[in-house]
């Protein structure tokens, strides 16, 4: 009895509730929106969406109210450039999946990667993550299967508990063609930038002559070119200025060939890495670019991070360039479920703590389009809501309430399941 | 060791049988330089001495000594690179140069028991030889062969609090070679970085690292545990061939054999054990095997599944070294992991330790014990402040054996000082200023007081960040 009587209420909390109205009352809500901080402050949340926040908010009668008083309220968090839900495990260290068919690149989308019933979900979402932008890896190639500059397709998903109604995550996907231009890319495309740049500049003018005419290209061509049929039309929505190249880019000048090589072929692109694009942060503050930083990165990994600086977020958002945050998820996995601390972090080098919230919640949104479902506690957007026990950088806080979607998630997750199974050992 | 007694015996019964009139023995042949290890039992020494240094008064600060609670409106004294005195209320000589700690919080130097820096070495290229995880012979290396001084992160590290660093070989073999415990002040060789004294360390590993495929490994880890019990049994031999050779005193001394030398130590103890291992089954096996051979486990490393077994780990103190908990499901032997880990074998009486086994890590692991005692709080075990700053001080040193040297601020032990803008436990400090025995050697107000390795010297282009006052953080209006 017991057991169904605790089945039911966790199938209650997953559910979402779509006919639910909550409030949440005397919080501090910080809603990164127009409304800004308010020190004490209610949000009203109807049919999964956010309805009102203010100072004072007029709370219906039939509504549920959460008395957040001491607490914090913001958006939840989005993990960027994520491996999110790709692997059961992922590997000593690496993350993600990748295509290693040479006649799959561009077309790859990751997004059908993603299982919804990875155990890597809950943990994020008990940590206040509810949001992730999922983005294939190049590296995760089969053993000997040759290197690929398109990575692929990344998707924006949702980290909601779907119980077993089944469905999928999605957002929206093909948000951004990952690209790596960097050390990898030029290895893949034979050794050099300068080959990478060559290769890049045909793919782009067969992709635009296939959008004229599919049936025009050369066969023969495309096997040159590694490209197929498939990512070629892939690229159409690239060179035709609709979907951005998400590049990994770190050395200041691959950082500024690229947007060189953007502005040339007018495509759009969003920088991720960027370990040295403090170096050329007006550049890129001219070019509009936002960046992903690898706000870990202080660490000449290899060369093309030689001057990697906790500085690159505060000089980049001094210069005018959005950032957002991502974690190093091409080399160890840890701190996937956790942005929040890769802000708290950051904060510490001259980015405000509350730039550094932006740069895990709104920003993110706003450089993958997604801005008007979600990233900031604001009338119309989808109620993703966590409360916190204090500062939500801060170490020693927990997530007290997670919602997302206009859902309150349990907070349950493989990991507390294991601890409360031991815990009678030493207690 | 039980097997010596029956050839010490029959040693003995030659020796009185022998007629008082025979001719003296031979005089020993003299062994040729290198083949006798106890000849010269530390072959590469440590020439690191700090230099000298003056008293220095930190004065109304907040400070964790490692070694009690809390002390609020607090003193330090340092003098001759010791700590000559810590408490409210303390002596304060005129000779002593005062820092007022007013808002600013010390902290012993962070000690990293398990790093792999200089040897996988930033960026990956420059030190060539990705000696980490390969090469022959493994279990005969010594780690400190393959460290290169010049790694830019030793600099980060220290501008992170960092002052003693234990460096492992990799994890790739059951038996992987010594470690080596670093002050992390600069120097041209790692001979000038040793701690004076440190134990060497025997690096061993189970699990899926040292079993996978591939020529030279064990294949299974029933596999494994073969290679580990063959080996040990081959070491007890070598110990003992050693043993009769010296009580002999004539004749040809065994051949020396690197890796047998680095097993045998760790049989008899000189060479402290630390073990990687995931698997709380793994551990179980482990703890049998020391026990079939009779030597001590210093420590498992990583150890997620620690939760499982704490109280066996507390019984047989054992330490636990080991992260805060994220690292869950990066491969399968790392499926089952909790935040809770450190606070369970902290609640549980056992010897638990953060570790970084990587660089950016490595800069943060007060915040990393910071999160796992808010686990350990959030589950209702009690876990304090206290216990989280011995996780990444005392403890390491205890589990390196260094503990009697540094660790805590301690009257007599080492001056290795950490002066934090904020506590420690948050997300928002940063060292102001880092003494290592005495010295100063980060002020993050003095760019001339944040040493550059060679390798980045007209090299890079890094902006040295300004001392800026921790932020406010988001609980407050900004």
């Amino acid at each position: 009895m017991i057991r169904a009587l605790f089945l039911s209420a966790a199938l209650l909390a997953a559910t979402p509730a779509a006919a639910e109205t909550v409030a949440i009352v005397n919080a501090r809500v910080l809603t990164m929106g127009a409304a800004g901080d308010l020190p004490t402050g209610a949000v009203l949340v109807r049919d999964a969406k956010i309805v009102a926040v203010g100072a004072k908010v007029a709370i219906p009668k039939d509504a549920r109210v959460i008395d957040a008083r001491g607490q914090i309220l913001t958006p939840g968090i989005t993990a960027t450039v994520s491996p999110m839900g790709l692997n059961d495990t992922i590997g000593s260290g690496y993350g993600g999946r990748g295509s290693s068919n040479s006649l799959l690149t561009a077309a790859f989308d990751v997004n059908e990667d993603v299982n919804p019933n990875s155990p890597q979900i809950p943990e994020a979402r008990i940590e206040g993550t509810t949001r992730a932008v999922v983005t294939p890896n190049p590296q995760m190639r089969g053993p000997n299967a040759p290197a690929r500059f398109f990575g692929g397709q990344a998707a924006v998903i949702h980290l909601g508990d779907l119980g077993t109604q089944g469905g999928d995550l999605t957002v929206k996907p093909r948000v951004a063609l990952y690209l790596d231009a960097g050390e990898m890319g030029a290895s893949a495309a034979g050794g050099s930038r300068g080959a990478l740049t060559v290769l890049l500049k045909q793919a782009f003018a067969d992709a635009r002559a296939y959008a004229r005419n599919p049936t025009s290209v050369d066969p023969a061509r495309l096997e040159e070119l590694s490209l197929s049929r498939a990512d070629l039309a892939a690229l159409v929505p690239v060179v035709q200025g609709r979907e951005p190249l998400l590049v990994e880019v770190n050395r200041a000048s691959d950082i500024h060939n690229v947007l060189e090589l953007a502005r040339e072929e007018k495509v759009k692109v969003i920088i991720s890495g960027g370990s040295e694009a403090w170096m050329v942060a007006k550049e890129i503050a001219a070019a509009k670019v936002p960046v992903v930083i690898d706000a870990e990165e202080n660490q000449a990994f290899q060369w093309e991070n030689l001057n990697a600086t906790y500085e690159n977020a505060a000089i980049l958002h001094d210069a005018g360039v959005l950032v957002a945050f991502k974690p190093s998820v091409a080399r160890i996995v840890f701190l996937i479920r956790t942005p929040r601390f890769l802000a708290g972090r950051t904060a510490r080098f001259g980015l405000s703590p509350h730039e550094a919230l932006a740069a895990i919640t709104l920003n993110p949104a706003k450089i993958f389009g997604v801005d008007d479902r979600f990233g900031s506690i604001e009338p119309g957007k989808d109620a993703d809501l966590v409360l916190w026990s204090g500062d939500p950088l801060e170490t020693t806080t927990v997530a007290r309430m997670v919602m997302i979607r206009g859902a309150e998630q349990p907070l349950t997750a493989r990991n507390r399941a294991l601890r409360d199974r031991y815990i009678g050992s030493v207690k | 060791m039980l097997a010596a007694l029956p050839l010490a015996g029959c040693a003995t019964t030659k020796a009185e049988t022998r007629p008082a009139a025979a001719a003296p023995p031979p005089a020993p042949k003299p062994v040729r330089a290198g083949l006798d290890p106890t000849a010269r039992p530390d072959p590469f020494p440590s020439t690191y001495k700090p230099a000298p240094s003056g008293a220095v008064l930190f004065v109304n600060a907040t400070i964790y000594t490692a070694a009690g609670p809390r002390i609020d409106g607090g003193a330090l004294l340092i003098r001759d690179g010791k700590v000559a005195a810590v408490g409210q209320d303390i002596p304060r000589p005129a000779d002593a140069t005062v820092i007022d700690a007013t808002g600013r919080w010390i902290t012993p130097g962070i000690i990293d028991p398990h790093a792999h820096i200089g040897a996988g070495s930033s960026p990956g290229p420059a030190n060539g030889d990705n000696s980490n995880e390969n090469g022959p012979n493994p279990g005969g290396i010594w780690i400190e062969h393959s460290v290169w001084t010049q790694d830019p992160m030793f600099e980060r590290a220290r501008e992170a609090g960092v002052t003693t660093i234990q460096i492992l070989p990799g994890s790739a073999n059951l038996f992987n070679g010594r470690t080596v415990t670093l002050k992390n002040v600069p120097a041209v060789a790692p001979q000038g970085m040793k701690f004076p004294g440190a134990p060497y360390g025997l690096k061993m590993a189970c699990g899926e690292n040292p079993t996978g495929g591939g020529p030279g490994k064990a294949g299974t880890r029933a596999g494994g545990m073969m290679g580990y019990r063959n080996t040990f049994i081959a070491a007890q031999a070598y110990a003992q061939s050693w043993a009769d050779w010296k009580k002999r005193g004539t004749g040809d001394p065994p051949r020396r054999d690197l890796m047998l030398e680095t097993v045998a130590g760790a049989l008899n103890g000189d060479i402290k054990v630390h073990i990687h291992c995931y698997r709380a089954d793994e551990m179980i096996q482990m703890i049998d095997l020391s026990h079939e051979f009779g030597f001590r486990i210093a420590a498992f490393h990583h150890a997620l599944e620690a939760f499982k077994i704490a109280p066996l780990l507390a019984k047989e103190q054992i330490a636990v070294v080991t992260w805060a908990g994220d690292w869950s499901g990066y491969k399968m032997e790392a499926y089952d992991s909790i935040m809770e880990n450190a606070a369970f074998v902290q609640k549980a009486g056992g010897l638990v330790t953060m570790h970084s086994d990587n660089v950016m890590l490595m800069q943060h692991l007060n915040q990393e014990a910071a999160r796992a005692m808010t686990a350990g709080r959030e589950a209702g075990l009690g876990t304090t402040p206290e216990q989280a700053v011995a996780w990444f001080t005392i403890n390491p040193a205890k589990v390196i054996g260094v503990a009697e040297k540094t660790g805590s601020l301690e009257v007599g032990k080492a001056a290795d000082v950490v002066l934090w803008d904020a506590d420690p436990l948050s997300v928002y400090a940063l060292p102001d200023l880092v003494f290592i025995d005495g010295v100063l050697r980060y002020d993050r107000a003095h760019p001339a007081k944040q040493p550059q390795s060679d390798f980045e010297l007209g090299n890079t282009k890094r902006p040295i960040s300004p001392a800026r006052p921790a932020p406010r953080g988001l609980g407050v209006s900004q």
